[in-house]
């Protein structure tokens, strides 16, 4: 028994030594994989919002009118976006633009997504979306307060969803109760 | 099980046979009732669930979509409106979960349908109800959510539905029963009325009755068949009375010409007697002053020829007593006289008659009468005939040897003997033997002169005082003749 005693202490060191450089992966893994898992939640979000929010103008998603969404500032989105569509099926078919600030054909798109990267852009792009039946989300704090539909915002490490009534109505866009009752109200601006 | 049923009167048999059928269609009927509620409870039980959860899965899509579980919660809450449902959980598209309903444990929820891949959406264990229901987003299962039912409720209202159809049966049959019991009368009710007819002709003979007639069915037919047998009776009985009737009227008019003719042979032969006795006497009287010479002296030849003229007249009177004896008793006309007599006295004057006749053929003659046989009551002339006739016979029928006379008493019986070593009889003609004018072996007749008659007389004799005589004899070795008359101790009134 004596004999093995060292063997044991000598394991025991080992073990924690490797649990060290576990953790130490883990926490870079972690905030990698952090944001990568904060951007697929907000493109299931996105994706889902097609669910919940009725065009009036534009022909209503099918089968055969793909949807369209336009992604500003963070080329990432895209690519998840539609691999997330891909694990799901095919239906409804989605068509992903990725579009830059010069871009001004926006008004075949039905949402419009303008991630923080392109902060400096949104009023522009705001005024150009002006009063289209084009859903506007973002990731922007106080996007809505800016005249935005949706924001997501952070709250105890979950993504959560914002509504601008104002915006919603102005661009003649319906929200499902169900989406209204899972998010945050707010009402800023002018009704037109 | 067959012949207990033959056993049981036809009302029963009625009322059980109606009662079995009642019983097996209301009992059947009953079952189906009760299995097809439970059915339709169980499937509006699972509609009703199913209805709810639908509810809920459908306002809790965006909650599981945009990872609102307080939404989740909140849409399960809804659910306090149906007490009977215990818990809830909302699963996430990966199983696991989302919100929670009720303090029911959840930790068995996950697995709870996991076995199960036929596609069943629900599961009852023991008293608990669980039912899933999936939730949709455009096709797509995003979620489940889970139910768990107590079936308290629903076990409650099986069972008083169970008890309500029990009751209905109970009340079914009972009604089933009293109907059987007062309808098997139109079948029975015919039956039984023809069984106490028929029971009542047996009994007082009546074959005038009828049975009525209810029906136009089998019973009917069968209870005028009976009435008609009945007619076919009473007219043979009729027609047999009268016959019998007539009958009678012959036999009675043949019977009295019979008697009639009886008598007047009777009488005839007594007064035919009589009249012969009285020409007889004077021959044989006169006859008897001529051998005692009073009509002068008479020489042997005379006297020898007389004598024979005197015992051919003595014979003839016997004979003559004799028929007149038989032809008394066959009338009917013989009364037997009881007064007291010495019965050992009438034996030694009988003796001492026939004692000359014993000397004549060297025979020995023998008295032994016991003691108690002394003074009896009787008909003492009778008495002494009958003793005379049997000892002269076994005098008569002895050619060596003894004659012997016993007597002796036993209670109200005198029983006689008269025993002789004399040429005894045949056995066949014992039976004959006391028959009227019949005398034994027609060979022997010229030996033996008699009437034939003496026999038949002692035996009417016997017989008119209550008693019996019997034979008992062996040829070559003797006879026994026994008589016993009833000799009462006391005078009759």
């Amino acid at each position: 028994m004596k004999t093995a005693l060292p063997i044991i202490a000598c394991t025991t060191v080992l073990k924690h030594v490797l649990i060290l450089l576990l953790l130490l992966h883990g926490i870079c893994y972690c905030q990698d994989t952090a944001s990568t898992l904060e951007n697929q939640v907000k493109a299931a979000y996105i994706y889902n919002f097609t669910k919940f929010v009725y065009w009036n103008t534009l022909p209503q998603i099918s089968v055969s009118t793909p949807v369209t969404i336009a992604i500003i500032g963070d080329e990432s989105i895209g690519p998840i976006l539609e691999r997330f569509l891909k694990a799901r099926g095919k239906v409804p078919p989605l068509l992903v633009k990725i579009i830059t600030t010069n871009d001004t054909n926006l008004t075949d798109c039905h949402i419009v997504y303008i991630s923080k990267f392109a902060t400096t852009k949104l009023p522009v792009l705001l005024k150009r979306i002006d009063n289209n039946s084009i859903l506007t989300v973002s990731d922007i704090s106080g996007f809505t307060a800016k005249g935005g539909m949706i924001g997501f915002y952070q709250d105890k490490g979950k993504i959560k969803i914002e509504i601008n009534m104002t915006a919603v109505t102005n661009a003649k866009l319906q929200i499902n109760a169900k989406l209204l009752e899972v998010a945050r109200i707010t009402w800023s601006g002018k009704i037109e | 099980m067959i012949a207990f049923i033959n056993k049981l009167p036809i009302k029963t048999k009625i009322i059980l046979f109606i009662m079995i059928i009642s019983i097996i269609s209301i009992l059947l009927v009953g079952l189906v009732v009760v299995i097809y509620d439970n059915y339709r409870a169980r499937k509006d039980l699972v509609n009703d669930t199913t209805l709810l959860a639908q509810i809920i899965a459908n306002r809790s899509t965006a909650a599981l979509t945009f990872n609102e579980s307080r939404m989740a919660r909140e849409n399960l809450e809804a659910l306090q409106v149906k007490g009977s449902i215990i818990a809830g959980w909302i699963l996430d598209e990966a199983g696991n979960v989302f919100a929670t309903y009720g303090r029911y444990h959840s930790y068995t929820v996950k697995h709870l349908f996991k076995n199960d891949n036929a596609g069943n959406n629900y599961l009852f264990v023991e008293n608990m109800f669980y039912l899933r229901e999936p939730v949709k987003l455009d096709g797509k299962v995003i979620g489940t959510v889970i139910l768990l039912r107590h079936l308290r409720e629903f076990q409650l209202q099986q069972l008083i539905f169970s008890l309500i159809v029990i009751l209905v049966i109970i009340i079914a049959v009972l009604v089933a029963l009293l109907t059987s019991s007062y309808l098997q009368s139109i079948i029975s009710g015919p039956l039984l009325h023809l069984t106490e007819i028929a029971q009542n002709i047996v009994r007082q003979k009546k074959y005038s009755l009828r049975a009525n007639i209810h029906s136009d069915d089998e019973i009917g037919i069968l209870v005028t068949a009976f009435n008609n047998m009945l007619d076919m009776i009473e007219t043979q009985n009729r027609n047999l009375e009268q016959r019998v009737a007539e009958r009678t009227a012959e036999l009675v008019i043949a019977r009295d010409r019979a008697e009639s003719a009886d008598h007047v042979k009777s009488a005839f032969l007594a007064t035919m007697s009589h009249e012969l006795r009285t020409p007889l006497n004077s021959i044989i009287g006169f006859t008897g002053l001529v051998l005692q010479g009073l009509a002068g002296p008479l020489n042997k030849e005379q006297q020898k020829q007389l004598g024979m003229v005197q015992s051919s007249g003595q014979h003839l009177l016997t004979l003559i007593n004799d028929v007149l004896d038989i032809s008394k008793i066959e009338a009917n006309q013989v009364e037997i006289a009881i007064e007291p007599f010495d019965f050992r006295e009438s034996v030694k004057k009988i003796v001492h008659i026939v004692q000359p006749l014993a000397d004549t053929k060297n025979l020995q003659l023998n008295i032994d009468i016991h003691d108690g046989v002394d003074i009896v009551y009787g008909d003492c002339r009778r008495v002494e005939q009958i003793l005379l006739n049997l000892l002269s016979n076994a005098i008569k029928f002895t050619e060596k040897g003894e004659v012997r006379i016993e007597s002796e008493r036993n209670n109200a019986h005198i029983i006689t003997r008269v025993i002789d070593t004399g040429t005894g009889i045949k056995a066949e003609d014992i039976n004959t033997l006391f028959q009227p004018f019949h005398q034994l072996d027609t060979g022997l007749t010229r030996q033996y002169e008699g009437t034939g008659l003496g026999l038949a007389i002692c035996k009417k004799l016997v017989e008119l005082m209550g008693g019996t005589i019997t034979v008992q004899s062996e040829i070559g070795k003797g006879s026994m003749f026994e008589f016993i008359i009833l000799a009462t101790l006391e005078k009759k009134t």
